[in-house]
C-alpha cells in the first residue's frame, strides 16, 4: 500500500505542477482516504487550495498539519504567508 | 512635486513620511515641538507653527505648493481656518480630515477639493472585504470610471477572454490577471507564487482561483462584482 500511496503522490505533484488542479485534487483526497495522516498529500492539498485562491480551505488543511507536527517548519511559513494576504 | 502636511497626528505624520519616501518633496506643520522633533529627519522642511496664523502660512510659501493635506480633527475650528486661509491664498489643491460627518460639512462648505475620511473608508472597505470575500479591492479613478479586484467567477473558469464576452455584455476590461502557480524551491520543497499578466491577450484562459483587474465605468463594474 505504502508504494501505491507513493506512485498516487507523485502523479498528484505532477498535476498540480500542470495546473490540472481538480485532478490532483481528486488523487489527493483519495490518498487521504487511504492515509488520512499522510503529511505530504496534506501539505499539497493545501498547496492546491492556497493556489485558487481558497484560503479557508487552505488553513484549514494547514492547522491538520501543525495538529500533528507543530513544528514543521513550511507549513508554518504558509500559514504566516496566508495570514499575510488580503482576504 | 510640493506636498504641505498640517498636523502631525497618527494619521498626518504616516501620510508625510510616505509621501516623502514616494520622492515627493514634503513640508510638515504642527504647533507641537515635540511632534515637529520627531519627524524633522524624514521630510524635506518641519515648522512648529500655529495654522491658523495667516502671515505665518504665507511666509513658508503655502501658494507654490501642488497641494495641501489638513489633518487636525481635534480641533475643528482650527481645521476650518487653517482651510479657509489656504483657500484665500489660492492654493491648487486643498485635502482635509474630517473627525465627523458636520466636520466634513463645513470643510466641504469652505471650499476644500477633497474631505478624506480614513477610519469610515478603512470601515467600509473592511465591511466589504468580510461581505465579499470573493472582492479585493474597489478603487475609484474617477466619479465616472472604477477599478475591481476580484476573484474569478465560476462561469468564467476555463474560457478564454475573447469568449467570456466581457466588454460586450458587462461592459469591463480585463487590464490584468494575477495567477499562482505551485513551485518547486531550490530545496526541493513546494511552494506557490504569483505573477502578473498585464494587458491579456483575447486568447488568454482564465484558471480557477485567478484574480481579474477590472476596468469599467462605475455602473458597469457595480454589475459585475456580485456575479
Amino acid at each position: 500500500m505504502k508504494e501505491n500511496i507513493e506512485e498516487l503522490i507523485d502523479q498528484a505533484k505532477i498535476l498540480l505542477f500542470s495546473q490540472n488542479y481538480k485532478e490532483a485534487e481528486k488523487i489527493l483526497k483519495k490518498i487521504l482516504k487511504l492515509d488520512k495522516d499522510n503529511v505530504d498529500a496534506l501539505y499539497h492539498l493545501g498547496i492546491l487550495y492556497e493556489t485558487v485562491n481558497e484560503h479557508e480551505k487552505a488553513e484549514e488543511i494547514y492547522l491538520k498539519i501543525l495538529e500533528k507536527d507543530p513544528d514543521n517548519k513550511e507549513t508554518k511559513e504558509r500559514m504566516e504567508r496566508l495570514k499575510n494576504e488580503k482576504f | 512635486m510640493i506636498f504641505f502636511v498640517i498636523g502631525l497626528g497618527r494619521f498626518g505624520s504616516t501620510l508625510a513620511r510616505s509621501l516623502h519616501e514616494k520622492g515627493v518633496e514634503v513640508i510638515a506643520i504642527d504647533k507641537d515641538s515635540a511632534r515637529i522633533e520627531e519627524i524633522e529627519d524624514f521630510v524635506s522642511k518641519a515648522y512648529v507653527m500655529d495654522a491658523t496664523n495667516e502671515k505665518a502660512l504665507s511666509s513658508v510659501g503655502v501658494k507654490d505648493a501642488d497641494g495641501i493635506v489638513v489633518c487636525i480633527t481635534s480641533d475643528i475650528e482650527a481645521s476650518i481656518m487653517t482651510c479657509m486661509i489656504l483657500k484665500d491664498k489660492g492654493v491648487r489643491k486643498i485635502m482635509a480630515k474630517a473627525g465627523s460627518e458636520l466636520h466634513a460639512k463645513i470643510l466641504r462648505k469652505v471650499g476644500v477639493d477633497r474631505v478624506i475620511f480614513p477610519e469610515q473608508e478603512m470601515a467600509h472597505r473592511l465591511a466589504e472585504s468580510i461581505y465579499s470575500p470573493h472582492i479585493f479591492e474597489v478603487i475609484d479613478l474617477s466619479p465616472e470610471y472604477s477599478i475591481l479586484e476580484r476573484i474569478t467567477p465560476k462561469f468564467m473558469e476555463g474560457k478564454v477572454i475573447r469568449d467570456t464576452k466581457l466588454r460586450t455584455k458587462y461592459g469591463v476590461y480585463i487590464i490584468a490577471i494575477k495567477r499562482k502557480f505551485p513551485i518547486v524551491k531550490e530545496d526541493g520543497k513546494t511552494s506557490v507564487e504569483e505573477k502578473i499578466f498585464i494587458a491579456p491577450s483575447a486568447d488568454e484562459e482564465i484558471l480557477k482561483g485567478d484574480v481579474l483587474v477590472l476596468l469599467g465605468k462605475k455602473e458597469n463594474i457595480d454589475k459585475f462584482r456580485d456575479q
